[in-house]
């Protein structure tokens, strides 16, 4: 993409946090639900832990497990804030696609650039600080080492990377709205697969063999549970660097697929009507 | 050289058949069948740059539809438009088309609801690649006929109505497009506002000469705004010319309603004046419907005047409402 068609684009993404910002308390109604799912989390493994024969379950202790839960559950808020689902899926039902068509921008980079702006305003109204906070409660109440700045780097990255990859499944499954027209449920069905499957609830050393050997060919552990390794320092030098090579592979074949789907969903637009 | 051109146009719409009830929806699910609609039929007009065109016609007789398919939005079954030479939905010539023309949909906005007004004409600013000194200007114009000042720092849900339809028709203008198509946009809309609107579209139409394709149900913003009329029934063009060569063709009628306190016998009165007169008693009031051409006015009222009591009295000559109303009912010119 030339720079000054790059500027076009940005201007959604301040749009996208100027959005963030107006919904603040959105946020935080999200997070109070957050807070609760966290408690009936951990008094349920604490459950799990106390009637372990072992100490570690899957090469977890209980402290790991729950410094994983916590801050998978905070990264899930930044990875999935992308809203492309809803703005394809609104504009779909209300058939505001071919409107969208009179505009001289790519409709897939359109939305991406607008989620951008949420997980702008996300990171700095709920990430940054719950993050801060996490770190610091768990290094003084379990001990959980606080990692180094190169660790950081490599995780900002790695949730990025997951940021496209989650958007751009949110765009294709969005799709869906133009022959279901029933944007709730396929909501559901998606948040609660993406949730299970990305390792937002729980980490895939606990699934049962036969599961984890195909989410190894799907683009879901890339979504949460490699960025949390990393953070954690659990991954050897090259499995984060393959873990990158995945992400980048599936940004790939994802985005082809957004677009050709985008082109067919538009030809049926055109010569239907919206 | 014309800068749309519109060559025998067609566009059929596919409709799968429904058949009612929750059975039938299933049914519908597995069917085939489709009913084909068609919502143009074999249009052709050219515009010429600077023009505004009043482009009118029932529910349903194809005008949005053929306004989609001049922005792109829909693709002709048959036939070919052309927009500044380029066809505005071929995937490879839409964008030279798309930094030309401008839509407002009366019926919905293409703003962004979460943002203030301010915010999303920077954006279009962006998008379409305006300077800042050509974005200043026309700003600055906009601003002027349209008054936004007072709603620029609003986020656009809050904007009412009104407020909204001048914010729309800005945006729509703040790439300066060489066409604009205006889909009702006047649609309940209050005098005031109304009239701003159409004050702004003749000021856009006179200062940057754009081409303006103007779709209402109100008769009287065309008869304010255009010269040349497009009327369309049915998918197919009933008439395309001006305005007063319209109403010379049904006539130079007048219409004159007077109301009186004495009994009047409407034959008798009929008999005075002349068979070509219509006589009709609407809420008391005696309304005589006739031609200048055939019978004078002067005599008219003469005979009203001498012959009976008259309480008061109205003229009024045909509108343009009448002669639409009438085409969209004989459904012939």
């Amino acid at each position: 993409m030339r720079p000054d068609k790059f500027k076009k684009y940005l201007a959604f993404t301040k749009a996208g946090i100027l959005d963030g910002f107006a919904y603040k308390f959105s946020a935080f109604g999200w997070l109070l639900g957050d807070i609760i799912s966290l408690l009936i989390l951990f008094f349920l493994w604490q459950a799990v832990y106390k009637n372990s024969p072992t100490e570690a379950i899957n090469g977890m202790t209980f402290h790991e497990m729950i410094a994983y839960l916590i801050f998978a559950r905070v990264a899930t808020s930044l990875a999935f804030s992308s809203i492309s689902f809803w703005i394809i899926g609104d504009d779909i039902y209300e058939g505001n696609i071919a409107i969208s068509l009179i505009r001289p921008i790519n409709y897939r980079y359109r939305l991406l650039s607008s989620s951008f702006g949420v997980f702008v305003s996300t990171s700095i109204l709920m990430f940054i600080p719950l993050w801060t906070l996490s770190m610091i409660l768990l290094n003084i109440i379990i001990g959980i080492p606080i990692p180094g700045i190169g660790t950081h780097l490599l995780f900002i990255l790695s949730i990025l990377l997951s940021f496209v990859i989650v958007d751009s499944l949110n765009f294709l499954i969005g799709e869906i709205a133009i022959f279901t027209n029933a944007l709730f449920g396929l909501m559901i069905i998606k948040n609660i697969t993406f949730a299970f499957l990305s390792g937002s609830l729980l980490p895939s050393s606990y699934f049962p063999d036969w599961l984890s050997n195909i989410l190894k060919f799907l683009p879901f552990q890339s979504m949460i549970e490699k960025p949390i390794m990393i953070f954690l320092e659990r991954l050897t030098a090259r499995e984060i660097i393959s873990s990158f090579l995945v992400q980048i592979f599936w940004i790939v074949i994802l985005g082809f697929l957004c677009n050709l789907s985008f082109n067919r969903l538009k030809k049926r637009v055109v010569s239907v009507g919206g | 050289m014309a800068i749309i051109e519109v060559k025998s146009v067609k566009k059929v719409f596919k409709k799968p058949v429904r058949k009612p009830g929750i059975i039938g929806m299933f049914k519908t699910l597995f069917s085939l069948k489709y009913d084909l609609i068609e919502a143009v039929k074999n249009i052709s007009f050219s515009l010429e740059p600077g023009e505004i065109v009043g482009y009118i016609g029932a529910n349903g007789a194809g005008k949005s539809t053929t306004i989609k398919m001049m922005c792109g939005i829909l693709t002709p079954t048959e036939g070919e438009i052309r927009v500044e030479g380029y066809q505005p939905y071929h995937p490879k010539q839409r964008r030279h088309v798309l930094n030309k023309i401008g839509v407002v949909f009366g019926q919905r906005t293409q703003l962004w609801w979460d943002l203030p007004l301010i915010e999303s004409l920077i954006i279009l600013k962006q998008i379409y690649d305006v300077s800042n000194q050509d974005y200043k200007e026309r700003f600055d114009f906009l601003n002027k006929v349209l008054d936004l000042e007072p709603f620029l720092s609003q986020p656009v849900r809050t904007l009412s109505l009104g407020q909204r339809m001048r914010a729309d028709l800005a945006a729509s203008l703040i790439h300066n497009p060489k066409v604009l198509f205006l889909d009702e946009p006047t649609i309940g809309l209050d005098v005031l506002v109304k009239d701003r609107m159409i004050k702004a579209i003749k000021e856009i139409n006179k200062t940057y000469e754009t081409t303006i394709i103007l779709t209402t149900h109100n008769m009287d913003d065309i008869t304010d705004l255009c010269h040349r009329i497009i009327i369309l029934d049915e998918g197919s063009i009933l008439y395309d010319g001006s305005i007063n060569h319209i109403k010379k063709k049904f006539g130079d009628i007048r219409h004159i309603r007077f109301f009186s306190s004495q009994e009047i016998d409407l034959q008798l009165l009929k008999t005075k004046i002349g068979h070509d007169v219509d006589v009709e008693i609407q809420n008391g009031y005696i309304e005589l419907s006739f031609d200048i051409e055939k019978i004078s006015i002067n005599q008219v009222l003469k005979t009203i005047l001498n012959d009976y009591v008259v309480d008061d009295i109205h003229i009024k000559e045909n509108s343009l409402e009448s002669i639409v109303k009438k085409i969209y009912e004989t459904r012939q010119i």
